[in-house]
């Protein structure tokens, strides 16, 4: 059985799913299971190659992927509906926010079962902070106010080669879209309209918030393209701040660091905070030979205690809702931080076009990253990417109308 | 020395004996050798992507297992670390604090990008950057190691090579194939509507799209008269054509062909024409919108190529069905003819039995015909039966089938309809007929009122016969003939008054 999934948790990955696996394994001797590691990237394209590969050597049986891509999964045929497989099985017990990205659209067949899920917030080094205030939470509740420390912490550690106030958290080195979407969400913009039959990205409040995040390296606030130490820059210093999930902490939270860092919401650049959750789903590759054993998988590895055995081991939390507030609760550290960042959770929409929106948006950041590292960079390339990029979102919803 | 690394050359070439189907695959064979024979902790392979000014990190090897990563790092070309790189194949990884050194890979990809082949760009190399590193200071890099390291990033350049030229192959013998079966499909459909639903089918089974796309126009006027999709789920659907898209071949050929302004002229998207000589037949377009995936160079042409086949199929089908149209409906009146009709009506009593349905037939004649055809001439005559013809045609549902049995004798076939249903439909008919005006170039002036008598006998009630139901249609018809004319009767209703 070929297990394909994404490296969330870097060179990691692998050796921790082997670990969670071992107890599966042990209760099906026979059975032999591949893990391939795939980058978001190469899992998307191989998405849509897929379906001429199957039944061929090293197609996967199982896939993990990011929960909005589901509509577009089973759009595409490419996954097997779990209910017909399995009549009894629910999804009643998984968090409120996963359940919609679990089902075929207007059916109440399941395709997609949520593994875990994460957060993205603001991390910081404390003692970094209060160098340059007293008040680091009130500072960083605010856009504005996350922009001036960082501007209080460029000049207090002008000294240090290489310092950058931000760690910037994209595996690619660019500019995270997915970072990005607290600050539109906080300013009011969307990539759908509420119908979910028009583009969002045209709107002014899109663009100032992507104009947010964009700033961070405009200013010289958080390194881009760049070639990064393999330990990352905080725990080596060259950091004081980090928005990330939760999972990017196992970098220097596994060392035994002489520092602390502190969870607080993305700041908001609106009113209110609002922090992006984002799920992992699984999957099985339609008409392949290993169903059964594949759905006992899925089964088997959403189990409560395996959910709070997989969240422990990567920091990422549980999709079931009994095994969340346990794992929550377990630790008095995750719920004062993190009570508040979930109540201002939010996601995307599962429809077809949401992974293909999400690939637009990575383009822009792109572009945008490659003009700022070149000193190109201008509000004008920002708004006639976005401009480009509505009409063919408008296009595409037009095509794939739900 | 030299002993050394021949044997190190050989260990590594038999490793990379096999033939691999991808340079993923192969260098997830091919690093962890690699890093094993070097002593190294990490190895790295990057794409570099000359125009967008970024190395983009592939695969990582550590500890034996690979990954399948993806970090982008901005070069600027013309650097001097960069220009080293490329005139010594290698140099020392700055800003460090342990050991790592880049190797250059360079390769010729079989294919050309669809700019390239615009520009008539000849040049197709491609370079790629192996980084090796040590995690502990004390272990630096020798220059006969780093000798070695060339030497072997030398043979892996010819294995990504032969491996480029593999998987070039065998895009190209499948492409043949799906080729292969489209002409099949061509061969075997005949029926344009067949035929546009199989080429959309085929092409999405066989090559790599979103979103097949295929609009057609009519080739005497250049308008747009159907068009056809599939998407990446197989499901053929027809294309609203009231909606914002070119409305004709010329709109078309100044770049309106149906799909966003914005996706224009990039590599997401291939329109093509379907061009028959100097007949204009419509375009298909292609495109990856969902995906974002360039559409391959050799995808294009091999369509280009194929194009040309999907037109004459295309016009062929047209053609089958012009041949058809003539041989199962009356010139004149266009409605069907008998033979067809009851081919048609005896599948439709067939599937009435299976599903317990009821089916109502009504036989009609023109009255006074002969009278009308002695009187004004035989134009007059054709004229009539054409007007009501149209009546007809312009009142049933598309699952009715009108024919002309016969002289002025028309039946109409009524799936799933009942007598009291096929009573108001023969009342409808009637009051349409008796509004007809009669063009007064065949009348010399005079007001011709028209009316029609109508038989209807209802299958499964009145018979279950094919030809009994006929002719119980036609005893209500004569009932009715019989008194008076111009209106309808049921054989239900009728049959015990006074017919025989």
């Amino acid at each position: 059985m070929i297990f394909w999934m994404m490296p969330d948790n870097g060179t990691l990955t692998q050796r921790i799913t082997e670990k969670i696996l071992a107890g599966f394994k042990k209760h099906n001797p026979g059975l032999n299971i591949t893990i391939r590691v795939i980058n978001r990237r190469t899992l998307w394209t191989k998405m849509f190659t897929l379906k001429h590969e199957i039944g061929r050597a090293g197609c996967p049986d199982i896939i993990a992927f990011p929960h909005y891509w589901t509509g577009l999964l089973v759009k595409a045929n490419l996954l097997e509906n779990l209910t017909e497989l399995d009549k009894s099985l629910r999804v009643d017990n998984c968090l409120d926010p996963l359940k919609p990205f679990c089902y075929k659209k207007d059916t109440v067949d399941i395709y997609s079962y949520p593994w875990w899920m994460d957060i993205t917030a603001l991390h910081y080094r404390e003692d970094h902070l209060k160098l340059v205030t007293s008040k680091p939470e009130e500072l960083l509740s605010t856009w504005r106010g996350f922009l001036e420390a960082c501007a209080m912490l460029k000049d207090y550690f002008s000294g240090k080669e290489d310092y950058f106030p931000v760690q910037n958290n994209d595996l690619r080195g660019s500019l995270s879209y997915r970072s990005a979407l607290p600050c539109i969400w906080g300013r009011g913009g969307d990539i759908f309209d509420e119908t979910r039959t028009a583009s969002g990205l045209g709107t002014e409040a899109f663009r100032l918030g992507l104009q947010d995040f964009i700033d961070l390296a405009l200013k010289g606030y958080m390194p881009i393209l760049r070639e990064r130490s393999s330990n990352g820059a905080i725990s080596s210093g060259k950091s004081s701040m980090m928005i990330t999930r939760r999972q990017g902490l196992s970098m220097f939270e596994g060392k035994e660091s002489s520092f602390k860092v502190k969870t607080l919401p993305v700041p908001k650049t609106g009113r209110e905070h609002i922090n992006y959750l984002s799920g992992v789903n699984l999957g099985i590759v339609r008409g392949g030979a290993n169903i059964e054993h594949a759905l006992e998988l899925i089964k088997w590895l959403t189990r409560p205690e395996k959910q709070i055995e997989y969240a422990s081991i990567t920091e990422v939390f549980p999709a079931l809702e009994g095994s969340f507030e346990n794992f929550l609760l377990a630790s008095p550290h995750r719920i004062q931080n993190y009570a508040h960042i979930i109540a201002g959770a939010r996601t995307m929409s599962n429809h077809t076009a949401s992974g293909t929106v999400m690939e637009i948006l990575g383009n822009i950041m792109s572009k945008a990253a490659s003009a700022a590292v070149m000193n190109r960079y201008s509000g004008a390339i920002l708004e006639s990417e976005l401009k480009k990029a509505d009409a063919e979102v408008n296009n595409i919803l037009h095509l794939y109308n739900e | 020395m030299q002993n050394k690394r021949s044997l190190l050359l050989y260990n590594f070439y038999q490793g990379l004996s096999d033939r691999f189907t991808s340079i993923d695959r192969l260098l997830s064979h091919a690093l962890p050798v690699l890093a094993g024979y070097l002593g190294a902790d990490r190895v790295l392979f990057f794409d570099w992507k000359e125009e967008k000014s970024i190395i983009s990190l592939k695969t990582l090897c550590q500890k034996g297992k690979c990954y399948d990563l993806q970090e982008d790092v901005f070069v600027d070309r013309y650097s001097p670390e960069v220009i080293k790189l490329l005139q010594d194949g290698y140099m020392f990884s700055p800003g460090l604090d342990y050991p790592a050194v880049y190797v250059l890979v360079k390769w010729r990809s079989p294919q050309g990008s669809f700019e390239a082949l615009a520009s008539g760009r000849r040049d197709r190399s491609r370079y790629g950057v192996i980084r090796v590193e040590r995690f502990k200071k004390s272990k630096p890099f020798t220059q006969s190691e780093i000798e070695s390291l060339i030497a072997l990033c030398r043979e892996l350049s010819s294995k990504i090579n032969m491996t480029e030229i593999d998987h070039y192959n065998i895009s190209q013998l499948q492409r043949a194939q799906a080729l292969n079966d489209l002409a099949r499909v061509f061969a075997t459909s005949i029926r344009l509507r067949d035929s546009l639903i199989e080429i959309l089918k085929s092409i999405q089974k066989s090559f790599y799209f979103d979103r097949t796309s295929l609009y057609l126009v009519d080739p005497k006027t250049n308008e747009l008269q159907e068009a056809y999709s599939a998407d990446l789920s197989g499901e053929v659907k027809e294309i609203d054509i009231t909606a914002n898209l070119s409305k004709n071949f010329t709109s078309y050929c100044d770049g309106d062909y149906g799909i966003c302004p914005a996706v224009k002229g990039s590599d997401i998207v291939l329109t093509i024409p379907l061009t028959l000589q100097t007949k204009n037949l419509g375009w298909m377009v292609f495109d990856n919108m969902l995906s974002r995936m360039p559409i391959a160079t050799e995808d294009m042409l091999s369509l280009k190529q194929f194009s040309a086949q999907i037109a004459l199929a295309i016009d062929n089908a047209r053609l089958f069905e012009k041949v058809q149209e003539l041989s199962n409906y009356d010139e004149l009146t266009k409605l069907a003819l008998r033979r067809f009709f009851n081919e048609n009506l005896s599948q439709e009593i067939y599937r009435s039995k299976r599903f317990n349905l009821t089916l109502s037939l009504i036989l009609m004649d023109i009255d006074y015909f002969k009278t009308i055809n002695d009187t004004y001439g035989h134009l007059l005559g054709d004229e009539a039966l054409k007007e009501v013809s149209n009546v007809i045609l312009g009142s049933l549902r598309q699952t009715d089938l009108p024919c002309r049995y016969g002289g002025d004798e028309i039946v109409i076939m009524l799936p799933r309809t009942t007598g009291e249903e096929a009573k108001s439909i023969a009342k409808r008919l009637s009051e349409k007929v008796s509004a007809i005006k009669l063009n007064s170039k065949y009348t010399g002036g005079a007001d011709i009122k028209l009316s029609i008598s109508q038989g209807i006998a209802v299958f499964p009630y009145d018979t279950e016969d094919q030809s009994e139901l006929i002719k119980r249609a036609d005893e209500a018809l004569y009932y009715v003939k019989q008194h008076g004319r111009g209106f309808w009767a049921l054989y239900g209703d009728v049959k015990g008054g006074g017919i025989k």
